[in-house]
């Protein structure tokens, strides 16, 4: 078994295609999310491919000192980045170079207004791209009037200070939601090295049809090794292959963009090993069987992608139960919850593994029947 | 004669259910996460788990009034609540006149833009919540304090103004993504032909063409017909089955569908290029994700290009997946756009596919 593996291992790093497919896809992949989302990677930001602050413009047409004061209140909130402009049009114009992301036009009277009772309006506007930030600007503006409005009612003519608190936490990953709170590139790293372990499927499932397809699977199947053996040989080379390119992954994100995935390397080789074993064993199957099925390839080819589109290994999307339904989403959510802290929960792994063990069962069978045929 | 190509694939794709069934069933499952994320980036949501019902209708009533939807969770479910939540643990007996006994927190969840304003709201809430309790000192007084609360106005209101479309963003990012599922349809229907190479069944037809270049036309039209017919079902699942309002005039649309009929042009072009590169599955595989994903990724099809260095966004204009992810800004603004900026990515894909076209029908008959 040992001479199958490093033949199949040899025959793998030497060709080149296979070794740019180990090496150079990955590597690709992990630079291009590295660079293209560097913006969004810092330390404090997280998977979402916005930024955390909102930049407000404002045209101040009172200047009164309750309209800086309305001005500074938004400025200690945390939520905007203010930039005074003199008047609506230059405001106008850093909305439309995309200077800002939403502006906002105190009146003028505010300050009367506002000593007088009467209601001032603060005017909010954001061009078409802006559309969602700008719903929620309005919300967070909201807060500038909860002082004056508790203060009045306490029902006291000198009621006192009003503080605002600070109950907020940043991104609290849960059980439904591990992946809340992890840094975009840890993000991206996680649904990558899934999505390369997924690819170990396809190319496993290429390369036992193109082995059992020629002489060389005529030679095996002639030979004195009996087919668990066999079949557990082109496992153990595919699951060593996978492993290279994990590695490689990994390696890149942590060496490069500092992606963080969590303090036991050891839980992280093991969902790895998981998947990797699961994914060559399918794809030993799938190979198998796709001699005489030969719509499972491009069905293969379509699904791996689709899979981690649904799983929200591009683009963070909760598609729901679709997403349950996806491979990607268990070994995802594995390594989200050793990431953020969370017990891992070994039972998904478990029944992957018994099924890897029931499928590679079914591959031993198929081989004896090719070698019968 | 002349449709011969057209004709005999055309029956062979009809003639397998299961590729018919692929045709059709993928589009309808991914317009869901293309709908998903026109979902997410319309709506504000809050999970509330506020147990007392004082308090769980003050903290409501305030997102109410922002017009903030709002989901409750049960105390045992927070751990398993995703997105940003507000949890209030006390009741009014307790808290008042020792607003340290409030425990309240306000997660963010996944930390956006929108969740750090949302998180500001809520946080000014649960302020606003411990300030009257450590103002009054009976659950009565606390009750009354909140009541007097709601029924003052707002001492400052705000307005709104869109500049353009106000559905601009959600149907440009989720066009964008159709623009990466239909690129995924068709680089997945290139495969199959390396099968027909494998077996020669190309070399067999194409003994029976005019030229190379005759067999390509057909193919590609083929396929580009395929490929709008599945644009036009996602579109009309997310019309009439999702209810997106796709707001396009007849003549936009039509610019559009002219567009991404091109884009497959150019797609498919590529992918048989590549294909000529080899006659190994596995091989033909990793270079069509290798063309794939990085267009994908680079072309705006999953975030904005906006968010890149600028020397990724220059690479990117030379993409096709750019030139339609930014006729889809273009299209979906709600602005009147220069006619160059409707007419240049038409051009440059026009040219491009007759570029593909050339080199196609240079290829040797072997490497078809």
């Amino acid at each position: 078994m040992t001479a199958i593996v490093l033949s199949s291992m040899r025959r793998k790093l030497t060709n080149r295609s296979v070794l740019l497919n180990l090496v150079v896809m990955p590597l690709l992949l992990i630079v291009i999310l590295g660079n293209a989302l560097a913006s969004t990677f810092t330390s404090e930001t997280h998977a979402s491919t916005a930024t955390h602050e909102t930049s407000l413009g404002v045209v101040d047409l009172d200047s009164s000192a309750g309209s800086r004061a309305l001005v500074a209140s938004l400025a200690a909130s945390g939520a905007f980045a203010v930039h005074a402009y003199p008047s609506v049009d230059t405001g106008r114009g850093a909305l439309s170079a995309g200077d800002v992301d939403v502006l906002a036009t105190v009146p003028s009277g505010y300050g009367s207004d506002l000593a007088d009772g009467t209601a001032p309006t603060v005017g909010l506007t954001a061009l078409d791209s802006q559309v969602d930030r700008l719903a929620a600007a309005q919300v967070a503006l909201d807060t500038v009037g909860d002082a004056a409005r508790a203060q009045a009612a306490t029902g006291r003519a000198h009621p006192p200070a009003y503080t605002l608190g600070d109950y907020v936490g940043s991104g609290t990953p849960t059980s439904t939601d591990p992946a809340a709170g992890v840094t975009g590139i840890t993000y991206y790293t996680v649904t990558m090295l899934v999505l390369i372990l997924l690819y170990g499927l396809g190319n496993t499932m290429n390369f036992v049809k193109e082995e059992y397809d020629g002489p060389l699977g005529d030679r095996y199947l002639a030979s004195p090794t009996g087919t668990l053996q066999l079949v557990a040989a082109q496992v153990v080379s595919g699951t060593l292959t996978s492993a290279i390119q994990g590695g490689v992954v990994v390696g890149a994100a942590v060496a490069l963009f500092g992606a963080d995935l969590g303090h036991s390397p050891l839980v992280v080789a093991a969902i790895v090993a998981v998947a990797a074993v699961l994914f060559n064993v399918l794809g030993l199957f799938l190979g198998l069987l796709g001699r005489s099925r030969p719509w499972l390839d491009p069905l293969v080819s379509l699904l791996i992608p689709v899979m981690t589109f649904l799983g929200g290994g591009f683009v963070k999307l909760d598609t729901g139960r679709l997403q349950d339904l996806t491979v990607n989403h268990v070994f995802q959510s594995a390594l989200f919850r050793e990431v953020s802290g969370i017990r891992p929960d070994w039972s998904p792994l478990l029944t992957c593994l018994a099924l890897s063990g029931a499928v590679f069962l079914a591959s031993a069978v198929m081989v004896r029947r090719v070698g019968v045929r | 004669m002349t449709m011969s190509v057209f004709l005999l694939y055309a029956r062979r794709l009809l003639k397998r259910p299961f590729a018919l069934l692929v045709a059709v069933v993928m589009p309808l499952v991914l317009v869901q996460g293309v709908v998903l994320q026109y979902e997410n980036a319309t709506k504000l949501t809050v999970a509330v788990s506020v147990p007392d019902p004082t308090f769980a209708r003050f903290v409501e009533g305030r997102l109410d009034a922002a017009g903030v939807e709002h989901t409750t969770v049960a105390v045992a479910d927070r751990s398993s609540a995703a997105g940003v939540l507000v949890a209030v643990d006390g009741t009014p007996a307790e808290v008042a006149g020792h607003p340290d006994a409030l425990d309240a927190h306000v997660d963010q969840g996944s930390v956006s833009a929108n969740g750090v304003l949302l998180a500001t709201r809520l946080d000014s809430i649960v302020s606003t919540l411990a300030y009257l309790a450590g103002t009054t000192h009976t659950a009565q007084g606390l009750e009354r304090a909140l009541d007097r609360y709601d029924a003052a106005p707002a001492p400052v209101r705000t307005s709104t103004q869109v500049l353009g479309n106000p559905q601009r963003t959600v149907l440009q990012s989720s066009f964008n993504m159709i623009v990466f599922v239909m690129l995924l349809l068709t680089m997945s229907n290139i495969l199959v032909f390396l099968k027909d190479k494998q077996m020669t069944t190309t070399q067999r037809i194409l003994v029976a063409t005019r030229s190379t270049l005759t067999y390509y036309l057909q193919l590609v039209a083929l396929f580009a017909l395929v490929a709008v017919a599945e644009f036009l079902l996602m579109v009309a699942a997310m019309r009439w089955v999702f209810h997106v309002p796709v707001g396009l005039s007849p003549g936009r649309g039509a610019l559009l569908v002219l567009a991404y009929a091109l884009f497959n042009v150019v797609a498919i072009s590529v992918g048989l290029l590549l294909v000529s590169r080899t006659e190994k599955e596995s091989v033909g595989r990793l270079l069509v994700t290798a063309v794939t994903l990085p267009a994908a990724m680079l072309g705006g099809a999953l975030w904005p290009l906006t968010i890149m260095p600028t020397w990724m966004q220059q690479v990117a204009q030379v993409l096709p997946t750019t030139w339609v992810t930014q006729l889809n800004g273009t299209l979906f603004s709600g602005f009147t756009p220069p006619t160059w900026d409707l007419v240049r990515p038409l051009l440059l894909l026009g040219v491009l596919a007759v570029v593909l076209f050339t080199a196609l029908s240079r290829l040797p008959s072997e490497r078809v």
